[in-house]
């Protein structure tokens, strides 16, 4: 298998099998091959390092956490401001499990725990909260009730408070029974969800987006949205014409696609050429599709966002 | 070569310096209420993503003295510029996200100073460049003052020991340096910098009228008293609810009102860097409308796109030039609201002086002590200057308030905290307590502003009987604002007043 990035690279966290490192690296505004080994997971990449299972075994690139974390960070979701969620199964069953979150990740005890039935299979985090996904394709929120849209739902204290867990409604009426969500993915203030029949939702904040005054200079030196129009309704996003989605992740201010077709699509700003499409496009506001193919015999699998980077993962076919 | 310049590149590379050495992240999570950098304490690994932040801001300060000293020789040192320029944007686009992600009063300190740095860094590099194609120009020093006020506004200076200090003494010797450079570099553009205008001094007009007020209502007016009169007013005679009064002569002294008057847009312009320091400016009627905003502009801006539109400035670069001469009254409503401009700019702060009464014991909250605030140790100063019809709308303040008025005047409407039950507090909006401000419109109510369609006929019914006090504040007047009383305020010609907080 093969894993290629592109991205910010500021503390070479893109360099997983570099040996010689640059002081002051540069970005990778392109797909490149980072890795080969003969089984590799897909990657967790945050602002300052990149972990991946290689064979079985961590490795990590970049300005990293100390090593008795790694675990926990590769299978666990961090928002903006360092916490930590992750899901802790039972034992005794296998028909419900636990949400465990941390304030930070050295903090020892948790500070809040979620139970879950049907079981949380998966959880993604955005800059002020997290979205959960459970084994029966449901989909709820929490976070920060300053970002409402980021939940996706409507905010009732004390009956649907921000802070715990609670459905996202409007998704559950698109996504049924018969085309249900099989993954969660989120970053920056937008949160997106894949059913298996291939459409992307989205949802998300933008009341701070540039759009709102091109000349607005309070948002200074703040990134963009991947998505122009973001609100706290789910809404479809359409990929070169209703293409299937079959992988989909988002980065703080960009995402990346892996179409039905084989494909891949990325928008958003590419500051930091994390839509692997060189130098001369800023930001993409439309999907666009990244000249990208695997090697002969090979196919790509999956994909995956870090705050500024892109990830492609190929394998044999 | 002029001294000044160098010290200013000088002082720069100081700056530099100190940033390579930072230990931004070091300090514990600390959160942004205080203004005093926290002690320093063991290094902690809490926030792996300040620490690598604080690593990539020291390289990029140590590649600028690199620059620096490239600047006196031939040799061809090799720095980045283009990356140096990236990463300086990164980081403050991370500092960004994390001044959003975090609730205001629990960011780390840390992230201010890191995002204050930046900033210090990024005007650094500005600098450097003018310096080595000699090319110091209006643009320049727009951009440079612009990244110091974000550090100061946005991040509020944080840092140590540059921060505020640093930043204030940096611009002093800018202002000192570009005077000096200014008139040799264009002496022919001289003459088209001056403000075009008739008169020397804000019009006093009030182009939407004034409210009548009703006798018995209008909020007595007083002068002459001592500091001991004041307390017991304020104390015993009121059993510790006082009511809201007008003082006439507690600002007689202010070089504001004389010497220096704040109602010359001169001497205003004078004391900014010429216009070029920026402010922090509310957009739309009232911070309760849907589409009001907030943006960062200069004063000069500000004073000729929504102050007066008949004060032209025109500079050498035709692009920041306004055009708005030929209109009368400004398209939308700006004010520059609940700014601590003293702080950002001191040499304003002396114009003004603290009341005495500022220092008078005071009463707690009359009727809901979950509302006082912890005691604050000096008077916390804010400036209000608009034009006319700027609109605060009914709320409460948690401390007592005095309402100094120096330039133009201001109707205000006061309910007592009695009557907070039938005054429609808001709730919990956008995870925000706005339990502080009214639902209602005292504007609309009274029928000096359009309406927004709701059924405000059985509001006023409501309402008929519930009593308040008035007043219209003149240039010279002080109105006290006791804690807990709802003020609905009004400009009605161009107005700059200040208020002082204390408990």
């Amino acid at each position: 298998m093969d894993l290629f990035a592109t991205g910010f690279n500021a503390w070479n966290q893109l360099s997983i099998e570099q040996k010689i490192l640059t002081d002051e690296p540069h970005d990778l505004f392109a797909f490149t091959k980072v890795l080969s080994a003969t089984a590799i997971e897909r990657p967790v990449s945050r602002l300052t390092y990149t972990i991946v299972r290689q064979d079985g075994r961590l490795i990590v690139a970049g300005l990293a956490p100390e090593p008795q974390h790694l675990e926990l960070l590769y299978t666990s979701a961090e928002d903006a401001s360092g916490q930590i969620l992750t899901i802790a199964q039972d034992k005794n069953t296998h028909n419900s499990n636990n949400l465990v979150k941390h304030s930070s990740v050295s903090s020892p005890k948790p500070d809040a725990i979620f139970p879950c039935t049907p079981p949380a299979t998966q959880i993604a985090a955005f800059s002020t909260g997290f979205v959960i996904l459970y084994s029966n394709g449901t989909v709820s929120t929490f976070g920060d009730s300053r970002f409402e849209a980021c939940l996706g739902r409507d905010i009732d204290p004390p009956n649907r408070p921000s802070e715990t867990p609670g459905p996202v409604p409007d998704l559950h009426g698109i996504a049924s029974a018969d085309d249900p969500v099989k993954c969660v993915t989120a970053g920056g203030t937008a949160v997106a969800a894949l059913t298996t029949s291939g459409s992307v939702y989205v949802w998300g904040s933008s009341t701070t987006s540039s759009k709102a005054s091109g000349t607005s200079t309070h948002h200074h030196h703040r990134r963009g949205h991947a998505f122009q129009q973001l609100s706290g309704m789910p809404n479809y996003t359409e990929i070169d014409d209703g293409k299937d989605v079959v992988d989909v992740a988002l980065g703080e201010s960009h995402a990346i696609a892996l179409t039905a077709d084989g494909l891949i699509y990325v928008i958003g700003e590419n500051n930091n050429g994390q839509l692997g499409i060189g130098k001369a496009i800023e930001r993409a506001v439309e999907w666009i599709k990244v000249p990208f193919n695997a090697a002969e015999g090979s196919k790509i699998i999956g994909v995956a966002a870090g705050p500024r980077a892109s990830f492609i993962l190929t394998a044999k076919t | 070569m002029s001294s000044l310049r160098d010290q200013v590149l000088s002082q720069y590379r100081d700056a530099a310096a100190t940033i390579a050495t930072s230990q931004h992240a070091s300090s514990d999570s600390q959160t942004t209420t205080t203004n005093t950098p926290p002690e320093s304490s063991q290094p902690t690994a809490t926030d792996l993503k300040a620490l690598a932040m604080q690593q990539l801001l020291q390289r990029q300060a140590q590649l600028l003295i690199k620059l620096h000293e490239s600047l006196h020789q031939d040799t061809n040192i090799s720095v980045d510029e283009d990356l140096l320029q990236t990463r300086l944007d990164d980081l403050a686009s991370v500092c960004m996200t994390a001044f959003y992600a975090y609730r205001f009063d629990l960011l780390p300190y840390y992230w201010r100073w890191i995002y204050t740095d930046t900033l210090i860094l990024m005007s650094y590099y500005a600098i450097l460049k003018a310096a080595r194609e000699d090319s110091f120009d209006e643009n320049l020093m727009d951009r440079v003052v612009e990244s110091l006020d974000r550090a100061l506004i946005v991040a509020g200076g944080a840092g140590k020991p540059l921060g505020k200090q640093w930043i204030e003494k940096t611009l002093e010797l800018l202002n000192r340096f570009w005077e000096e450079a200014e008139p040799s570099e264009e002496e022919t553009q001289r003459p088209q910098k001056r403000i075009k205008r008739d008169t020397t001094t804000f019009s006093t007009q009030e182009p939407f009228g004034r409210p009548n007020l009703s006798a018995g209502r209008t909020c007595p007016r007083y002068e002459n008293w001592t500091l001991e009169k004041f307390e017991k007013y304020m104390n015993e005679e009121s059993q510790g609810k006082p009511l809201p009064i007008v003082f006439t002569d507690l600002t007689k002294e202010w070089p504001a009102f004389s010497d220096i008057p704040w109602n010359s847009p001169e001497y205003l312009l004078s004391r900014t860097f010429g216009g070029r320091r920026l402010v922090p400016v509310e957009i739309g009627r009232s911070y309760v409308d849907g589409g009001w905003s907030q943006e960062l502009i200069q004063f000069k801006h500000f004073l000729a796109k929504y102050i007066d539109p008949s004060i032209t400035i025109s500079t050498p670069n035709a692009t920041t030039s306004i055009q708005a001469n030929e209109k009368l009254q400004p398209e939308k409503v700006g004010y520059l609201a609940q700014h601590n401009l003293f702080q950002q700019i001191p040499s304003l702060r002396n114009d003004i002086q603290v009341p005495d009464f500022c220092w008078a014991d005071v009463p707690p909250h009359p009727t809901d002590s979950t509302k006082n605030q912890t005691p604050v140790h000096v008077p916390q100063l804010n400036a209000w200057f608009g034009p006319a019809k700027t609109i605060t709308p009914l709320h409460t303040d948690g401390y007592h308030n005095l309402l100094c008025q120096v330039v133009g005047t201001k109707y205000v409407r006061l309910y007592s905290p009695e009557e907070t039950g039938r005054l429609r507090p808001r709730g919990m909006e956008h995870g925000v307590d706005m339990s502080n401000t009214s639902e209602l419109d005292v504007g609309v109510l009274e029928g000096w502003d359009d309406d927004g369609g709701n059924d405000w006929e059985s509001i006023r019914a409501e309402l008929k009987d519930v009593p308040y006090w008035e007043t219209i504040l003149n240039p010279g007047d002080t109105l006290v604002i006791p804690i807990g009383w709802w003020h609905y305020v009004r400009s009605l010609s161009i107005s700059f007043s200040v208020s002082f907080w204390w408990n």
